[in-house]
């Protein structure tokens, strides 16, 4: 199966069932996966930064979006096709040392931004695999939905 | 032969006497970057210097032909290959070159293949180049080099790590002690102060010796500037999803590191964000 890579601060819609959307490893960045099990589409946004640091333009394919401007982005990709009842949303990463000042805990500034906006539009998160001490990166299945972490020693777990 | 078996000698006192077994650093690339120094030296002496080193002169082409220094035309002679591409990045290529036949190893210990320690290995040099231009560092060859040979100690250490690293994990997991106190409680010591030592014995400057000694140690580094950004530039490869292994995230961070550096959370996101850019122009020279 082909899989498509997203690099950090884009994001990949799609409805080619013979795909896989895959992300590089995170480390503390934040993966917003969503998937319409209806219409079969998925798309991954991964954001490095709570807030982008660039001026966002039309369809601007240099942008690196900060989840402010990442989630409304991602959301409007699926529009017209989708209905929001039909989202299935999964967030991954986010990865935090075992202590650090709060400047360097991006993984959970990231998480919180992304849960206060999800919970606000009254979205709901079917799955995550978040923080703790792991680099993880993740895969989506178009065809199935189904997604799945992958750690760096190779393992594999379905969400 | 059946039902012998093989003692190895885990004790930091056996890693130090074996230390000396690595290879040691090429001295061409030392005499290079004193010319470099030098305001009366010019590139031919540097030239032929280094045009005898195969290896070398095949870098500094692919390089000055690479996506990351964006030259319009092709380049085919280590000459115009130097003229065009500056005292630091001549700097940068002589140390990548030189580095990575001792960085491209796998370390099964630390859970990591030979192209991911590569990979963090050039990584955390983005960041420092990103980190050394946004603050005005002036002296950013130091700073590259020392993040440049931070995780040397690992590549001693690799098997005794390997046949303990189930016990360190557990001291980690179950007293949430970080991965390098863990190191120093099972095997005596930890990859900087071995690291520290290689660089040290290949004459490597005192300050960049130190840096890496104190890299994982907030009781140490926050005390000197070039321990403060080495380990500042190794965080934030972790935080970009560029740091591999068992011992990824398991270390802490002094509260007081970003004070001590002026760091806010606009200069860390602009950092991070540049850094995942420049990287993916860098990415041709992790096939050197």
């Amino acid at each position: 199966m082909e899989k498509v890579t997203v690099q950090k601060g884009k994001f990949i819609i799609s409805n080619d069932t013979t795909i896989e959307i895959v992300t590089e490893f995170l480390g503390a960045s934040l993966a917003v996966i969503i998937y319409d099990r209806v219409e079969k589409i998925g798309g991954i946004l991964v954001c490095m930064i709570p807030k982008s640091l660039m001026l966002v333009m039309g369809n601007d394919k240099n942008v690196r979006h900060g989840l402010n401007t990442g989630l409304p982005a991602l959301f409007k990709g699926f529009m017209p096709n989708s209905k929001k009842e039909n989202f299935e949303i999964y967030l991954v990463g986010a990865g935090s040392f075992l202590s650090s000042p709060p400047q360097f805990d991006i993984g959970d500034q990231l998480y919180r931004t992304a849960t206060h906006i999800l919970t606000k539009n009254k979205f709901e998160i079917k799955g995550e695999h978040i923080k703790w001490q792991i680099n993880r990166s993740a895969l989506l299945n178009i065809e199935s939905g189904e997604v799945k972490i992958r750690l760096t020693d190779g393992q594999e777990i379905k969400l | 032969m059946k039902g012998d078996t093989v003692v190895i000698d885990t004790s930091l006192e056996h890693i130090f006497e074996h230390i000396n077994q690595l290879p040691v650093f090429p001295k061409v690339v030392f005499k290079a970057l004193k010319l470099l120094d030098d305001p009366d030296a010019n590139l031919k002496e540097l030239a032929d210097l280094i045009r005898y080193d195969q290896g070398l002169n095949a870098n500094f082409l692919r390089l000055a032909n690479s996506a990351r220094f964006g030259l319009s035309r092709q380049v085919t002679r280590l000459d115009m290959a130097l003229a065009l591409l500056g005292i630091d990045q001549i700097k940068e290529v002589l140390l990548v070159s030189a580095a990575k036949p001792y960085l491209d190893k796998p370390l099964q210990g630390y859970g990591m293949s030979g192209f991911e320690l590569w990979t963090h290995s050039l990584a955390i040099t983005v960041v420092s180049e990103v980190v050394s231009r946004k603050m005005g560092i002036q002296d950013s060859t130091t700073l590259f080099t020392a993040c440049l040979m931070h995780d040397i100690g690992k590549v001693a250490m690799n098997v005794q790590i390997g046949l303990k690293n189930s016990e360190i994990l557990q001291l980690v997991h179950q007293e949430n002690v970080s991965f390098n106190e863990a190191e120093w409680k099972v095997v005596g010591g930890d990859h900087a102060v071995v690291g520290s030592e290689i660089l040290r014995q290949w004459e490597f400057p005192f300050e960049i010796v130190r840096a890496v000694r104190n890299h994982h140690d907030p009781d140490l580094y926050i005390q000197d500037e070039l321990s403060l950004w080495l380990s500042s530039c190794n965080t934030m490869t972790t935080l970009m999803g560029l740091s591999y292994g068992l011992d990824t995230f398991m270390y802490k961070i002094h509260p007081d590191l970003p004070k001590k550096l002026g760091l806010t959370y606009d200069f860390l996101f602009d950092v991070l964000q540049d850094s995942v850019i420049e990287f993916e122009k860098t990415r041709d020279m992790l096939y050197l």
